[in-house]
């Protein structure tokens, strides 16, 4: 069964696709240029999306890896590498369009700033993750091993953060600090991109577990 | 200056949808491609 | 029943010494190391001296962390131990102090040589010293016997052990480097304790995690 055979995932598709290009068209056309920034702070209509989508993605990681050490049921351990997957894309994502936007903010492209390194050392873990997955040895191991990994990581997060963010307490500029003085025509595409970003999200969280559990009975079936 | 950061703009942006629509193209392919070999090997059965 | 498992582990490395003998040579080598590649004046040494030494004992604990596990797994003990009627998180418990423990006599006799070949003249306060060393190594082992327990039995262990170690374990090592430069610098201990406290914050919620999922890590 194709997962867009169902209507519910095709609508579903579709609205977002509807959303996605209505959040373009906004960014381009109605959201203010910022000072100095122009264009350039437009980024942050993409770019923190993406990286909530990332963060949230973990997050699914480490409930389904409980979830999984609970029930020892296997849906989990797909729902857990799906997020995992889709996550560690985003990431790679947050990774690249936060320099990019920093460039001409910052006038250099990296920075050790609290959320940027934070991203950075969650992607560094989840290489580990997938290198378990790969090299672990037995299924029913790595299942286990995979999700006690996504546990660990995401309690690190808080703490990684804190770290940081004391280690160099002189950065300090990222825009969202200031969030709530802004006008509400940064404030409601901002949030408007948020919602089409994390509906995009579970979308293709949805159709990544689905593609995961074909496989999953293909290697069942020995088909 | 101004359109200089616009290219930022077009670079970032464009980066993240071509990712994901690459994504999306990549797993229809996947799926096609288990749902062919499920309907190639089911008659022989 | 802890303190069986601790004693195990105690008497295991007294008769063989395979573990600290191992990381005491290759601290040593490590600082042999510094020494070539830092041709510095010790006054400016001394400014990365504390980063240095942290990054020392990380390499240290990873290289003793695979001994540790290195012989359960030539004598399959694990999974002999982990089929006894032991609550497993006691093992986990045990496998993390005695890492501690191997670590910090390891460190007592490392930071000698370490002030000695180069040439750092420090006058420091020693309890803060070995609260600090206590603290880095309480973090270090806490994720280490975690990791090492996942790590052990995967085809690759050698490689997976520091990839997953090294960004975990990073906010013990900013402190650490951090706590490190305040005692070195002789500041007064309010100005550095927040790093004692991430540290202790770290230790408390990895404690707690280790021994409630080292359950699932051992199951067979």
């Amino acid at each position: 069964m194709r997962f867009f055979a169902d209507k519910k995932n095709s609508v579903w598709l579709g609205l977002v696709l509807l959303m996605l290009a209505i959040d373009m068209w906004v960014v381009v056309t109605y959201t203010p240029m910022v000072p100095d920034q122009h264009w350039a702070q437009k980024i942050f209509y993409v770019h923190v999306p993406v990286a909530w989508t990332a963060f949230l993605s973990y997050f699914v990681v480490m409930v389904a890896g409980i979830l999984f050490l609970i029930k020892k049921d296997y849906y989990w351990d797909r729902v857990g590498l799906a997020a995992a997957e889709l996550g560690t894309m985003y990431t790679t994502l947050v990774l690249i369009t936060g320099p990019i936007w920093a460039k001409p903010i910052w006038g250099k492209p990296w920075i050790w700033e609290p959320r940027l390194t934070t991203t950075l050392i969650l992607f560094l873990v989840y290489i580990g993750y997938f290198m378990l997955r790969e090299f672990g040895g037995h299924p029913e191991r790595v299942a286990r091993y995979a999700a006690i990994i996504g546990i660990v990581a995401f309690v690190d997060v808080p703490i990684i953060f804190l770290s940081v963010k004391f280690w160099s307490p002189e950065i300090q500029s990222h825009p969202q600090i200031e969030m709530v003085a802004q006008p509400h025509r940064i404030l409601i595409p901002f949030f408007y991109s948020l919602i089409t970003f994390t509906l995009l999200y579970i979308i293709m969280l949805r159709f990544r577990i689905h593609i995961l559990k074909l496989k999953h009975e293909e290697a069942e079936n020995g088909l | 200056m101004v359109y200089n950061f616009l290219s930022y703009f077009v670079t970032a942006v464009s980066l993240v949808f071509l990712t994901i629509l690459g994504w999306f193209v990549y797993q229809l392919r996947q799926e096609g491609r288990i749902i062919r070999r499920r309907s190639n090997i089911s008659p022989k059965e | 029943m802890f303190w069986t498992l601790l004693k195990k582990e105690m008497q295991i490395e007294l008769r063989s010494k395979e573990i600290s003998v191992s990381m005491l040579a290759f601290g040593l080598t490590v600082i042999l190391t510094f020494a070539f590649a830092f041709n510095v004046s010790p006054i400016i040494f001394k400014t990365f001296a504390p980063g240095l030494f942290w990054i020392m004992i990380l390499f240290i604990a990873v290289l003793g962390l695979h001994r540790m596990y290195a012989y359960e797994k030539d004598f399959d003990a694990f999974s002999l131990m982990v089929s006894a009627p032991v609550d497993r998180g006691l093992i986990f418990l045990a496998k993390w102090v005695s890492g501690v423990v191997f670590l910090f006599i390891t460190e007592l006799l490392i930071v000698p040589p370490f002030l000695l070949f180069l040439q750092l003249n420090l006058v420091l306060n020693v309890y803060q010293g070995l609260l600090l060393l206590l603290m880095g190594n309480l973090g270090i082992m806490v994720i280490g016997s975690l990791v090492s327990g996942l790590a052990m039995r995967a085809k690759m262990s050698e490689v997976l052990l520091p990839i997953l170690l090294f960004p975990l374990v990073s906010p013990i090592i900013i402190a650490a480097t951090k706590a490190t430069v305040g005692l070195v610098n002789r500041s007064p201990f309010w100005q550095w304790q927040i790093w004692v406290l991430i540290m202790g914050t770290f230790i408390v919620i990895f404690a707690i995690v280790g021994y409630t999922i080292f359950d699932h890590i051992t199951e067979e």
